[in-house]
């Protein structure tokens, strides 16, 4: 599961990446969690890194999910809102299959 | 009618009126202030990590025509005479001042709580034992028996959790059932053994005189175990002197007994499933502080603080502004141009709006840095820091005291009392104001978006960089100057993690708004009236003509290598009292709205250019604390050689600094 998770942020982390160097470049190091996850040999341990990085996760597709809704109110302003990238998109479905891990992982 | 639950109360529902006081102790970050919060529906606050609390706070509830006022006393781990909480702690316990004591600790690790509690008991106070957080003891799957507590420790205990309220009102009924029994319930007599016994009923024998309030067994372990306060005391009432090693000897084998006492005692009451490998709040920390992960996390997690703050708030901020300029327009519409419609237009609303229009960044702060406090990352953080502070003759305790001072400098300074080094507090105290608190942001944001439209965000990271940079040479400097001394290393309790509440995280955003808010509505307000007259008269409206005008160009000199204009001078002048009066200033002195980015742009632009505006804006983010930090500074030290010194310092660095970047940045723009 953390090769998954690692394989999603990585790909959502490239992606942003064109848009917004700092923000990808934040996801890559969260998709990092994943990754050393990967090399745990104890259980308990390997589920740690599930567990913190799909929370880790949980707040940026957050943040992205948020920032997008709130950039619906823009046009008020007379600007545009804000469009849904293709990172984004993977980022928030990454999100959701956090949910999941988090929610099995809680009740261990 | 509830049952009588414990048995050891009977003095129930006896009617009648009082005053009861009740102090809560108990360790650190056990949850004495939310109990406190719970118990008297006070807002104090709250935060995962010990030390929260630094000053004794009264509340008062009523319960079945009692009046109970309770005091929230700060953590102590132990009622020794070493720092100075255990001083205040043991003192107002021996004074008799309290009725009772609620002796708070934590359900889900109750050792260090039960060894403070037993130090009451052996003090023959009254005391009640409240596990709080016990909806966590009660998700981990935790059994308490609370009789068999009550069985063996001797004092009436209550389950409760200021989370659901459980068990409140229970502890309420104990607190004025008890109070109204005359003597402690039961004096409890731990029997230390043959020998020691022997020695303490020798002590006894020979003991004349009393220092008031210490009960004579209590008395005679204190001496025995060599109390830095006790022993002198004994002394001077004519007790033989003790060896060190007889001192020391005896004070061990004292808390070994208890800690044998305390285990044998959890192992009864005690009861949980199956032990786990990792617990949830190990394995969140096995990678929190992984050895490679640790350090960049920590700046992700920084990083979505700072975009939250500012790229998600910005759309509601700049909706206020909005509001904000088509009520003044609308203002001088109705009143037409005269002086009261420019009271109300330039005065009130462009100088008191100009800073609320920044509420909502500062709201979006609040709450990022309440759930960072709350979920117990924090001391994380310190801990992640600690070895970079060293650098810097620093510990990773002063970096989570200065990472407060985001919010505010003055809970920054506040927060250094705990703090055990004498000169590691100072050193924090003085280089705490250059971390740029929130009542920055506004002048920021302000200069950036007239100035930097496509780069504020960038220039915005580079100012807090350079505000953390600072602080931390600061440190260097200070400690080479006055020390040349090393930092101690880090001690601190690591809290369980906690998924913030929303009414925990509400509570705590709202309360650090609303302080901002209370500024705003009088010190701001106050200031924006002044600074309107000031500047409206006695020119009616000439700004030119102003006292304001009188003052700022008799200032022009200090910044003269700046080459500033009277108007950015005096609102730097203006906003020593708080650091958002500058935009007020601003926006009043140059008179525009600024939704209008582009007015703004060409009235500002006549006087300043990029390298000139980023150079105010490093210049506001080092110059000189706020009046309130000043004086938070003046009662944390109790020095005005101190409090001199960072003001003085401040401005020279703030100056040098700017001059710097005035200088580099004139260079590469002419280039
Ligand atoms: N789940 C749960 N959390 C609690 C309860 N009581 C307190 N907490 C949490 O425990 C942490 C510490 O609470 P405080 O009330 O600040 O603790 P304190 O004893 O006043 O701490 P200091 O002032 O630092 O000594 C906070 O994160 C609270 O939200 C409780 O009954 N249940
Ligand atoms: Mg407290």
């Amino acid at each position: 599961m953390n090769l998954v998770m690692f394989l999603l942020t990585a790909l959502s982390g490239i992606l942003e990446f064109w848009n917004d160097r700092l923000l990808g470049f934040f996801i890559l190091v969260i998709s990092l969690v994943f990754l050393f996850g990967c090399f745990e040999k104890q259980r308990e341990r390997y589920r740690a890194h599930l567990f913190v990085g799909s929370v880790l996760v949980l707040f940026f597709a957050g943040f992205s999910l948020i920032s997008y809704l709130v950039s619906f109110l823009m046009p008020l302003l007379g600007e545009e809102p804000k469009s849904l990238t293709l990172g984004d998109a993977v980022l928030v479905s990454s999100g959701f299959i956090s949910i999941l891990n988090v929610y099995r992982g809680r009740r261990k | 009618m509830r049952p009588v639950r414990h048995g050891l109360c009977q003095v129930a529902d006896k009617k009648g009126s009082g005053e009861v006081r009740v102090a809560l102790v108990g360790c650190p970050n056990v949850g004495k202030t939310s109990l406190f919060n719970a118990l008297t529906g006070s807002k104090q606050y709250v935060a995962n990590w010990p030390g929260v609390t630094v000053e004794k706070k009264e509340g008062v509830f009523l319960h079945k025509g009692f009046r109970i006022s309770v005091i929230d006393l700060p953590g102590t781990y132990a009622l020794d005479y070493n720092s100075l909480d255990e001083k205040i702690t043991r003192d107002y316990i021996l004074s008799g001042e309290p009725d009772l004591i609620v002796l708070v600790g934590d359900s889900v690790n109750p050792e260090q709580s039960l060894y403070l509690l037993l130090e009451i008991v052996e003090m023959e106070k009254k005391v009640i034992l409240a596990l709080t957080a016990y909806d966590e003891a009660k998700k981990m799957g935790i059994k308490i028996d609370k009789y068999e507590l009550q069985k063996h420790l001797g004092v009436p205990v209550v389950l409760v959790s200021s989370i659901t309220g459980e068990g409140l009102e229970e502890l309420k009924d104990l607190i004025v059932d008890y109070s109204a029994r005359k003597g402690v319930l039961h004096k409890v007599h731990l029997d230390y053994g043959e020998a020691m016994e022997k020695r303490i009923r020798e002590v006894l024998n020979n003991l004349t005189d009393l220092p008031i309030g210490a009960p004579p067994r209590y008395f005679a372990m204190k001496y025995l175990s060599g109390d830095t306060q006790f022993y002198q005391e004994a002394l001077k009432s004519g007790l033989p002197e003790l060896s060190e090693e007889e001192r020391i000897a005896f004070k061990i084998s004292l808390s070994k007994k208890k800690r044998e006492l305390i285990e044998n005692v959890i192992k009864e009451a005690y009861q949980s499933s199956e032990e786990k490998v990792l617990s949830l709040s190990e394995a969140i920390d096995h990678v929190l502080t992984h050895k490679f992960l640790s350090f960049p996390l920590f700046f992700a997690f920084m990083y979505l603080v700072f975009k939250f703050t500012f790229e998600t708030a910005q759309v509601f901020s700049d909706l206020l502004d909005l509001a904000f300029t088509n009520l003044g327009n609308l203002l001088v519409e109705r009143l037409g141009e005269n002086a009261i419609s420019s009271f109300m237009a330039d005065g009130l609303i462009s100088g008191v709006g100009s800073v609320l229009t920044f509420v909502p960044n500062i709201f979006f702060l609040f709450l990022a840095m309440g759930f960072l406090e709350e979920s117990g990352y924090l001391p994380r953080a310190a801990f992640v820091m600690d070895r970079i502070m060293e650098k810097f003759k620093l510990s990773g305790r002063s970096f989570m005291s200065l990472l407060l001072g985001f919010g505010c400098n003055v809970s920054s300074v506040m927060s250094t009392r705990v703090i055990d080094d004498p000169k590691e507090r100072l050193v924090t105290i003085l280089i705490s104001p250059f971390m740029s608190c929130s009542a920055r942001l506004p002048v920021y944001l302000l200069i950036l978006r007239i100035f930097f439209p496509h780069a504020s965000a960038a220039l915005l990271f580079s100012l807090y960089t350079l505000s953390i940079l600072i602080t931390l040479l600061s440190s260097s400097f200070i400690n080479w100057l006055f020390y040349r001394g090393r930092s101690s290393p880090l001690i601190i309790e690591l809290p369980r993690y906690r998924f913030p509440t929303f009414r925990n995280l509400y509570l705590y955003t709202w309360n650090r708004g609303k302080h901002f808010l209370k500024k705003a509505g009088t010190i701001i307000l106050l200031a924006s009236i002044a600074i309107w007259f000031l500047t409206y008269f006695p020119g009616n409206g000439n700004v030119e003509e102003s006292f304001s005008a009188s003052i700022g160009k008799a200032l022009t000199w200090i910044f003269k290598p700046f080459d500033y204009s009277w108007k950015i001078t005096l609102s730097l002048f203006y906003g020593a009292v708080a650091k958002e009066v500058i935009v007020s200033s601003i926006t009043m002195l140059y008179n525009f709205d600024e939704v209008e980015l582009e007015t703004a742009r060409s009235v500002l632009g006549l006087e300043m250019d990029p390298v000139k505006a980023f150079t105010f804006l490093v210049f506001v983010m080092a110059y000189i604390p706020c009046i309130a930090t000043v004086a938070t500074i003046y009662s944390e030290t109790n020095s005005l050689k101190w409090t001199l010194f960072s003001v003085l310092y401040s401005f020279g660095i703030a100056y040098s600094l700017s001059l710097l970047v005035y200088k580099i940045g004139g260079l590469v723009v002419r280039s």
